[in-house]
């Protein structure tokens, strides 16, 4: 009874505050769809990247010993106890002198400081609840690397893939400051667009843009889960009982 | 088997901070930080910025950890619900303040008090202390209690030796980082908060981007020395606390 009382309190709590951003009237904001191209191929690339590096960094964390490895983790984490966005006053500099500055790479890399760790964190968890003995296992049962990625861990990890995709949109979306002090305005990302009408007198116009900021995620979520389900459904069928001792 | 690597991403992210920190110590001389400490802007900023990290933090830690223990066994529609904030981004929390406080005096946006980020960080950040921690509340063996239930320790005894040695480390952690996001996020204080005094990332940014060539110094110094702070504290964190937590739970004698 309490529990469900509870549950009952927190939904309000939570989906109540959603019910404003409902759309009373369609409107159109072109200055918001424009940005769409850099802000999803950005979200892309940033997204694949977390993937590639949190992946085998995750895998090093949860196997590996020693002290080396705990300090890496250690040096790894500081970009979420450090303030992000006051190093970047010193990173532009670097930035300029590099040639990175008000370009598309040079926002990318930045944004790595605040998603890769969270990535990190989630793919070291993930290898650990997989086990080594499971792993070992998987080396025995199918030695290709690739299929053995195909077929066992990659379905096996599904959760841990969503959320660290999950978790990078929603950082990568938010961050105004980052974004036009590195890309300088010239890297349109839609928080760029989106944060003056905030701060505007126009609520119908920022309520279109928080609706773009709820659905971007929302849309990426859902056609990851279409994709990994049909990626396991393939799984399935292809495997269709061929590892079955049982049938000769 | 290939046990993976941790060297990209350790010289990618240790590169960029620690590159990030030296350019930004390098702009600033002695002269900078003294002026800071007697700065009454600055400082007021600081003021700010801690009653407004502290509050979000103690609240969402202490609401997301008893929500986490509460639904550890069985959760049911609760996760779903709380994972709907982790749609949205910071922004959209800002909007959504905009939307429904302006119209009350107390918690209203541009308020001095601050409630209106208060409560934006906590709509935000007490869904993520949940889902940080469930894992823990969930790996938590439930016959440590009963052990000493059965060797008749008292009530407060039981939980530490339970359940909090195991839980003190990653409870922790969470604050920590809701702690250090709070305490410098631009987006949300620079919607929502007064303009005076600012909030210390608003602050700090602004001095960088809008004012004259010669303020750019003290935006460095500042984050020279925010940095360091913050990184003397995880210091002292991770030397103090962890090897507590690990001797415990790997049950040496102490």
């Amino acid at each position: 009874m309490r529990r469900r009382a509870i549950t009952v309190i927190v939904a309000l709590l939570v989906l109540a505050p959603l019910l404003g951003l409902i759309p009373s009237t369609w409107t159109w904001n072109p200055r918001l769809f424009d940005t769409l191209t850099t802000t999803v191929s950005m979200i892309g690339v940033l997204t694949l990247l977390n993937h590639l590096i949190g992946y085998i960094t995750g895998k090093a964390i949860a196997f590996r010993t020693g002290r080396p490895i705990r300090y890496m983790e250690l040096l790894i984490s500081l970009p979420l106890f450090l303030p992000v966005l006051l190093l970047s006053f010193g990173l532009y500099l670097t930035w300029i002198r590099l040639g990175l500055a008000d370009q598309f790479i040079g926002v990318l890399l930045v944004l790595l400081l605040p998603t890769l760790p969270y990535t990190i964190r989630i793919y070291t968890n993930a290898f650990q609840a997989l086990g080594e003995q499971m792993m070992e296992q998987m080396v025995l049962i199918e030695p290709s690397r690739f299929k053995r990625f195909l077929f066992l861990t990659g379905p096996m990890m599904r959760s841990a893939i969503q959320s660290v995709t999950l978790l990078v949109t929603v950082i990568a979306l938010s961050q105004y400051a980052l974004v036009i002090l590195i890309g300088g305005g010239v890297v349109q990302m839609i928080a760029l667009e989106a944060f003056p009408l905030y701060s505007g007198n126009s609520l119908v116009a920022a309520k279109e843009a928080t609706i773009w900021l709820l659905v971007l995620p929302l849309l990426i979520y859902f056609v990851q889960l279409i994709l990994l389900e049909g990626w396991v459904q393939v799984v399935r069928r292809l495997l269709d009982g061929r590892y079955d001792s049982a049938r000769q | 088997m290939w046990r993976g690597n941790a060297w990209p991403a350790t010289l990618l992210i240790t590169g960029m901070v620690g590159y990030g920190l030296f350019v930004s110590l390098s702009m600033t001389t002695w002269g900078d930080y003294s002026r800071l400490f007697v700065d009454p802007v600055f400082l007021e900023s600081i003021g700010i910025s801690l009653y407004v990290a502290v509050s979000s933090t103690v609240l969402s830690v202490l609401v997301g950890a008893w929500l986490a223990g509460f639904f550890a066994k069985q959760t049911g529609w609760t996760t779903q619900f709380l994972a709907v904030p982790l749609f949205l981004p910071h922004l959209g929390a800002a909007y959504l303040a905009i939307l429904y406080l302006s119209d009350f005096p107390v918690v209203g946006p541009h308020e001095g008090n601050q409630f209106s980020i208060i409560l934006t960080y906590l709509y935000k950040e007490i869904p993520f202390v949940f889902f940080y921690l469930l894992p823990v509340y969930r790996r938590l063996d439930h016959r440590y209690e009963e052990l000493g239930l059965m060797l008749g320790l008292s009530r407060m005894k039981r939980f530490w030796h339970g359940k909090g040695v195991f839980l003190l480390f990653p409870v922790l952690e969470a604050a920590f980082i809701v702690f250090a996001f709070t305490l410098f996020a631009y987006e949300v204080p620079a919607l929502l908060g007064v303009t005076y005094p600012k909030l210390i990332g608003v602050y700090t940014f602004d001095l960088y981007t809008q004012g004259d060539l010669s303020r750019q110094p003290e935006a460095f110094a500042i984050s020279v020395l925010l940095t360091g702070i913050l990184f003397l504290l995880l210091l002292i964190f991770t030397r103090m606390i962890r090897p507590l937590t690990e001797r415990i739970s790997k049950g040496r004698v102490e």
